[in-house]
């Protein structure tokens, strides 16, 4: 049989489309139960990108308040210890920046960021936080202007290895 | 060199750069990221290539290069990310041309 250019090239185009395909799958495949089920909006890395810019609700009696820019974490108790460990290094945060933690056991002798408990979800519904691909709490972090408004909302399984993304959405305020 | 083999050689290396571009992306929720910037940088590089063909009448020549060319410029936003530069609306142009 004669190959023609054309055949040629719809065979190269075929090759190239099912690799790519099966990439993409592969890619998909691995996903976990704490991942936003539209994975292109977990850590989309800009401002308003999920959810209205809406007021946040009080998560203590001071934080978020007028002026300061506060960033609410929401965890599991698996990610609380990493978490509060990683927020408590130097420089792990601003030190301008209000730091709450809110979903596990409050212990706040032993830690020097504040942490709430939301035993029914109250407070994770209230940010409009994105449900998990499990349906179980959220994982992620809210971060709010100094004006009160919830200016970005993500869910992130690796928040505590991953402070440093929540400082380039916090530069990103400024 | 023959045409096969230089052919060869160049597809060999745009799969490697791809693959390293790939895996710059470590958080498995980033990797459809790598996909999007392709797929859009590389339909820009092949409008450049079908532009070149129709307009100088002869082979594009590395063809790989305007891929990971297109590539590389769609994912600029993600690049500045990792440089701590959050993204911006206005960085969109990067995967708009």
């Amino acid at each position: 049989m004669r190959v023609t250019p054309a055949v040629r090239a719809l065979v190269t185009w075929l090759a190239i489309a099912v690799v790519l395909g099966v990439a993409l799958l592969a890619a998909r495949l691995h996903t976990s139960g704490l991942d936003d089920p539209d994975l292109a909006m977990q850590r989309p890395g800009y401002l308003d990108a999920v959810g209205p810019q809406s007021a946040a609700p009080l998560v203590t009696g001071s934080i978020p308040a007028s002026g300061h820019i506060a960033v609410v974490f929401f965890v599991r108790p698996a990610q609380q210890k990493p978490l509060l460990a990683a927020l408590s290094r130097p420089h792990a945060l601003p030190s301008d920046v209000d730091t709450v933690v809110v979903g596990g056991p409050a212990n706040l002798s032993e830690t020097a960021v504040a942490t709430v408990t939301d035993q029914d979800g109250t407070l994770a519904e209230g940010y409009d936080m994105p449900e998990p691909r499990d349906s179980g709490y959220p994982v992620g972090y809210a971060v709010v202007g100094p004006n009160g408004l919830i200016r970005y909302r993500t869910l992130d399984p690796a928040v505590a290895t991953r402070l440093g993304e929540v400082r380039t959405m916090l530069r990103g305020l400024k | 060199m023959n045409r096969p083999v230089s052919w060869l050689r160049g597809a060999a290396v745009t799969l490697a750069v791809e693959a390293l571009l790939y895996v710059s992306y470590p958080a498995h929720e980033a990797r459809l990221h790598w996909f999007t910037s392709f797929f859009v940088g590389g339909s820009v590089a092949l409008i450049g290539m079908t532009v070149y063909v129709a307009q100088e009448n002869r082979r594009v020549p590395l063809p790989g290069m305007w891929v990971i060319l297109g590539h590389v410029v769609a994912m600029f936003p993600d690049l500045l990310f990792v440089a701590g530069i959050a993204h911006r609306r206005w960085m969109d142009v990067s995967s708009a041309t």
